[in-house]
């Protein structure tokens, strides 16, 4: 009733649409960008979700590299980078890089981060990866920066993307989860967390000026915000809407629509883990994927938006599948029979957790595949949970967790295997998985010192977690998106919204 | 015995309420704020650990762990409370998780604006419950007895964020008046008010409306109606004045609850209140910041009722017993 309750007012701003949107549409001369979950802070070592304080951060600070909108890495503090063994990095910075202050940004000032970041009683989050690879940072000469590692990083450039830069005077003086001081396109001028933040242009950025000289973050937390934000042409930019929601801008007057392939899958993460479980048994896991009819969900939740995972998480354009994989196909004859002969031909009860509000569509989804699965005698039980419980559940004991969670686990980058592969392995600590091949290919694949040893233990990888099936793998996350008419921005679909990309047409 | 007409005594300003009922009344309000805070304490910190929403996905297994030491969210929950108090006692709370700093000045800082909006919807639910009060219980005509009532009743089984939307669909997105989200000023004031006192018009408007008619039905009334006294005057001096205090009562409680009860209100429209900064601090486990809203929210609630209790004791001396 209550979720019911929560549809009806977006329904009504969409019946109220008329085909057209947007009164007052017009850009001025400050961008307004809207986010859909609520800014934690702009702590440049403690990270942040794309779609809040990650933003953000990102048109503050810069870090060695970053990341292109198709996932490539390339340069950003850093101008090149070499490695002369597996366990050493050398990275050039640029030396036209300045602090929103007008003071230059050093190879001192990058060494001195890192170090706050290698330090075990460092509150910044950031640097709790790194601390199982790095060593040590120092800087070797006034432009270059050499990182010592205690395992190889083929990838390390990569790694290093969201590993923002903050200039150490003012960060051992200032409250840096709400103020900032550092050498991107923008500076802060004001902060509320609860509401959005306002930015003005960095006068000291050395790169290409943006094209607004002040831009406003604006907090939509909620799908019904966003559309009326929209709606009442309050906003040039907006991610994460409903695909369903989309409709109501196209045709529009005033915006473009994006509807696309996201750079994250979406899966039903196992707990193997819990006494007794039928899904201890990899057939009653394949019987599962085999009665997920992911096709139909994509067509009625989705659009047609993405095509099923090909049986993986990685998938095309943004990481490189083991095209020897792919998708479980729809057939709940072969899920009735591997039940069977696992020993469940009567099905049994599980359940699901879902964070409420927090991936698209996923209430209908997770229905969808309730019904589905209901037709090969499995009860899905689905819960809600508000996103602290929902993750404390996750990380809680294997037998008080739940059975599944639908969740959204990706890299950031083409061939991050961290991201892609660290959610299902065995001792992440979210999962709930028993999966000891798994995790011995992605170490071997993880300790890889050329390309094409990573390539063949990631493919490796990927094929022991299909024939496991260690994941109900589910579809890619849609992008979507509604951009003003007047703007030129190339979109980036792992929902980053860094206000120095958006130019006017 | 003589008589002597003694000079009339200077009239000096009395409170309507003695300093030893006042000190009384904050006193229990102290106790009532450190309990509710104290039991919002354990609730929370029994409830999980915050850390949990700090770690970086990619993080190894023991980050929580070393996350959970450094936040000082390891030790037993009694330890932690003596801590909290330690702290308390020396003028400052325990820095909050997702603001880094002390939380007392990020919640004071949005009590002007959560005043602004509750005065702004106490205002006009007031009024407007008044009116709707007294025109049900001394209108000749049914409509108007009945009628607005009945639309006031209605609005009030619906939920708040609703009507919020409702209104921001009408009058942001289809006329334009007014912004949609993240208003400033007296234009985004607006429909945020009205959403408030759309919430608190019936309950004002039931209590006025019983309370008149309770006077209505008074011999002192029945009196001034038999020596002639016009209705409006009748009703003005006598019956409206007499109804007053009970209705501050309400419009006391209210208040109160309008502090930090405006939370899906202000969530709707962005406004920057404490109502939202309370519920974005549970969301993201923010304990210090949770107990801070509460103890603001509590002091608030307290002051307000005395300060209605005394403004009830103004309007109507029977109270000043």
């Amino acid at each position: 009733m209550k979720r019911f309750a929560l549809i009806i007012p977006i329904l009504l701003l969409g019946a109220c649409a008329n085909g057209a949107s947007g009164a007052g549409a017009e850009v001025g001369d400050t961008l307004r960008l809207g986010l859909s979950r609520q800014i934690t802070g702009v702590n440049p070592h403690k990270g942040g979700s794309p779609d809040s304080s990650g933003s953000i951060v990102g048109s503050i600070y810069e870090s060695l590299t970053r990341i292109t909108p198709s996932l490539e890495v390339e340069p950003s503090l850093a101008t090149s980078w070499t490695s002369p063994d597996p366990l050493n990095w050398d990275f050039t910075i640029r030396t036209n890089a300045k602090f929103s202050d007008g003071s230059a940004l050093t190879a001192d000032d990058v060494a001195w981060n890192f170090a706050q970041l290698l330090n075990p009683d460092y509150k910044g989050t950031s640097g709790a990866p790194l601390r199982k690879y790095i060593k040590k940072v120092t800087a070797s000469s006034p432009d270059v920066i050499h990182f010592e590692l205690s395992a190889p990083a083929l990838d390390l450039p990569g790694r290093l993307w969201s590993i923002y830069i903050v200039q150490p005077a003012f960060a051992q003086s200032h409250n840096l989860d709400n103020e900032a001081l550092g050498s991107g396109p923008y500076k802060l001028d004001k902060l509320d967390q609860e509401n959005g933040a306002a930015l003005s242009l960095n006068p000291s950025y050395g790169g290409d000026k943006p094209a607004f000289e002040k831009v406003e973050y604006t907090v939509l937390a909620s799908e019904a915000q966003r559309v009326a934000a929209l709606r009442a042409g309050e906003q040039d930019l907006i991610l994460n809407l409903d695909p369903l929601d989309l409709k109501q801008f196209e045709g529009s007057p005033d915006y473009d629509t994006i509807l696309g392939v996201g750079t994250q899958p979406l899966t039903l993460a196992i707990n193997e883990r819990k006494k007794n479980t039928p899904l201890a048994n990899a057939k009653v896991r394949q019987a599962l994927n085999y009665a997920t009819d992911k096709e139909t969900i994509i067509k009625t939740v989705l659009r047609d938006a993405v095509k099923p995972l090909p049986g993986q998480v990685l998938y095309s354009p943004y990481q490189t599948p083991n095209p020897a994989v792919s998708a479980y196909p729809f057939d709940s004859d072969r899920a009735k029979a591997l039940l069977a002969e696992a020993g469940y031909p009567n099905g049994f009860e599980v359940r699901v957790n879902l964070s409420s509000g927090t991936y698209v569509s996923q209430d209908v989804a997770t229905q969808q595949i309730a019904a589905q699965w209901a037709k090969i005698g499995v009860t899905l039980k689905i819960e809600q949970q508000p996103f602290p419980a929902w993750l404390q559940n996750q990380y809680g004991p294997d037998d008080q967790a739940a059975d599944f969670f639908y969740i959204m686990w990706g890299g950031s980058y083409r061939g991050d295997l961290n991201g892609n592969f660290g959610p299902f392995r065995s001792d992440h600590i979210q999962s709930h998985l028993n999966a000891p091949e798994f995790d011995k290919l992605v170490d071997q694949a993880l300790g890889a010192t050329d390309q094409a040893t990573k390539d063949k233990f990631q493919n490796e990888a990927a094929a022991s977690a299909f024939e496991n099936a260690h994941a109900i793998f589910l579809y890619p996350s849609p992008f979507t998106g509604v951009v003003s008419k007047q703007l030129s921005w190339t979109p980036k679909p792992n929902r980053y919204l860094y206000a120095q990309q958006v130019g006017r047409k | 015995m003589a008589s002597v007409l003694s000079p009339p005594l200077p009239r000096t300003f009395r409170l309507p309420v003695s300093g030893r009922y006042l000190g009384g009344r904050l006193l229990t309000g102290l106790v009532a704020v450190w309990g509710a805070i104290t039991l919002v304490f354990f609730a929370l910190y029994s409830t999980g650990n915050p850390a949990l929403l700090l770690v970086p996905p990619d993080a190894p297994p023991d980050e929580v762990e070393r996350l959970t030491r450094v936040l000082g969210f390891d030790r037993p929950i009694p330890e932690q409370y003596v801590t909290f108090l330690g702290t308390v006692l020396t003028g400052r709370f325990p820095d909050s998780i997702r603001y880094g700093e002390n939380p007392l000045p990020i919640a004071l800082e949005k009590v002007p604006a959560s005043l602004a909006l509750g005065a702004t919807g106490l205002l006009i639910g007031t009024l407007l419950g008044g009116l709707i009060g007294y025109w049900s219980a001394t209108a000749r005509s049914s409509w108007l007895r009945r009628g607005p009532l009945g639309v006031a009743v209605a609005f009030e089984s619906v939920p708040t964020f609703f009507i919020g939307i409702l209104l921001v669909l009408v009058f942001a997105v289809n006329l334009g008046w007014f912004p949609a989200t993240n208003g400033r000023g007296l234009p985004g004031l607006v429909l945020p008010a009205v959403t408030l006192a759309l919430a608190f018009i019936p309950a004002i408007a039931r209590v006025f409306r019983t309370a008149l008619l309770d006077v209505l039905q008074a011999e002192h009334i029945r009196t001034a109606r038999a020596k002639g006294l016009p209705h409006h005057l009748l009703v003005r001096r006598h019956v409206v004045a007499n109804a007053l205090g009970t209705t501050l009562n309400v419009v006391g409680i209210q208040a109160g609850v309008m502090l930090g009860g405006a939370v899906v209100t202000e969530s709707v429209f962005g406004w920057p209140g404490i109502g939202q900064l309370s519920i974005n601090a549970v969301q993201n486990r923010d304990y210090p910041l949770v107990i801070v809203c509460v103890l603001v929210i509590a002091a608030g609630f307290v002051l307000i009722n005395l300060l209605v209790d005394v403004l009830a004791a103004l309007v109507e001396p029977r109270l000043r017993s």
